[in-house]
């Protein structure tokens, strides 16, 4: 890994996890539990479309080892975020490869594969499946709000053009 | 010469970077009909695997252990609703007759409370819990069955269940 790109994802990584505490006080506005807005994910669709898989991966793993050591420890919460994680990291590399969607939907089914994912570990922790049917709450809102994170993330593409990646590529 | 290539392999990448930001109705619907159809068949076949029976009571559960009402003779994890207003059920550290019903002890750090009420609802109070985030409090009062009021940080969750044999403790 070269230096720069090093250097650049380290950045990436602190946005990340500053936008995870910045949208732990939007829930208090929202009566649902377990609802979270993604902010971060605008920071991880973004290193994956700008950069490449393995650097989203790097992010996306970094940012919850942090986020469990700064705030939430290893608990239970910890196993929420990484089931929930690697199951939306699973299918948003599967969508970006293989099926290359739109960001649109990448964004909205990488978000519903966190909601499924943590609900999965939930269920497995406190032995009750029944959990699920809490799906019919944050499953239409993860969708709406992967959308919305994913025309955040396509704004910012747009406003940083590729001279920011071109430099880095062109120096090799 | 190498730089002009790394120029036009950036070039043709990038564009395919902006292609992905346009919607691509073609691949994106079909994803979105699927992202939906799951939702709704998981839920389905949560809903039709929910036992159906009028004798509801809570259950409570610290991971995945089923804790009793300290103040119930009978020992019972399936925890009766109140006959007339409410009814506390409070779970602390201290309580030596707060065991698992598999014999390990509970080890909680501060004192929690469930409120049940006559009309088959259960509810969690703000000041009966002491956790960073009140999330569980913020649920409010519970009439559906199978609907668990949450507390993540002290990893205990309470639901109405209906069943027709509760699970005691010999």
């Amino acid at each position: 890994m070269k230096t720069k790109r090093m250097v650049t994802l380290a950045i990436f990584v602190a946005l990340s996890v500053l936008l995870h505490w910045v949208e732990s006080y939007i829930p208090a506005l929202l009566p649902i539990p377990g609802f979270r807005l993604g902010l971060a994910n605008i920071i991880l669709l973004f290193v994956l479309f700008y950069y490449d898989g393995p650097s989203y991966i790097f992010t996306m793993l970094v940012k919850i080892l942090l986020v469990a050591a700064i705030s939430s420890g290893f608990g239970v919460q910890f196993f929420m975020s990484m089931g929930g994680s690697l199951l939306s990291m699973l299918i948003t590399l599967l969508l970006y490869y293989v099926i290359k969607p739109s960001i649109y939907a990448t964004s909205a089914l990488s978000a519903l594969g966190h909601t499924l994912g943590q609900l999965f570990v939930y269920a497995l922790f406190f032995n009750s499946f029944y959990i699920f049917t809490y799906l019919s709450v944050l499953g239409p809102i993860s969708i709406l709000t992967g959308v919305i994170m994913a025309l955040i993330c396509a704004i910012l593409i747009r406003r940083i053009p590729a001279s920011f990646r071109k430099e880095e590529r062109v120096r090799r | 010469m190498e730089q002009e290539e790394n120029k036009e392999d950036i070039s043709s990448s990038q564009d395919e970077v902006i292609n992905r930001l346009h919607f691509k109705p073609k691949k994106d619907i079909p994803l979105f009909i699927l992202a939906i159809l799951s939702i709704v068949v998981i839920i389905l076949i949560t809903v039709f695997s929910k036992p159906k029976s009028t004798n509801l009571h809570v259950e409570i559960r610290y991971q995945n252990h089923l804790l009793w009402d300290k103040n119930d003779e009978s020992k019972s994890t399936a925890i009766s609703f109140p006959k007339e207003g409410s009814k506390r059920v409070t779970f602390d550290k201290e309580d030596s007759s707060l065991f698992f019903t598999d014999g390990t002890t509970f080890l909680f750090d501060h004192p929690i409370t469930f409120t049940l009420y006559s009309d088959y609802s259960i509810e969690l109070l703000e000041e009966d819990v002491e956790c960073p985030d009140h999330i569980c409090s913020h649920m409010g009062r519970i009439y559906q069955t199978y609907v668990p009021i949450v507390c993540l940080p002290n990893q205990i969750q309470a639901m109405i269940v209906a069943s027709s044999f509760p699970e005691t403790i010999n």
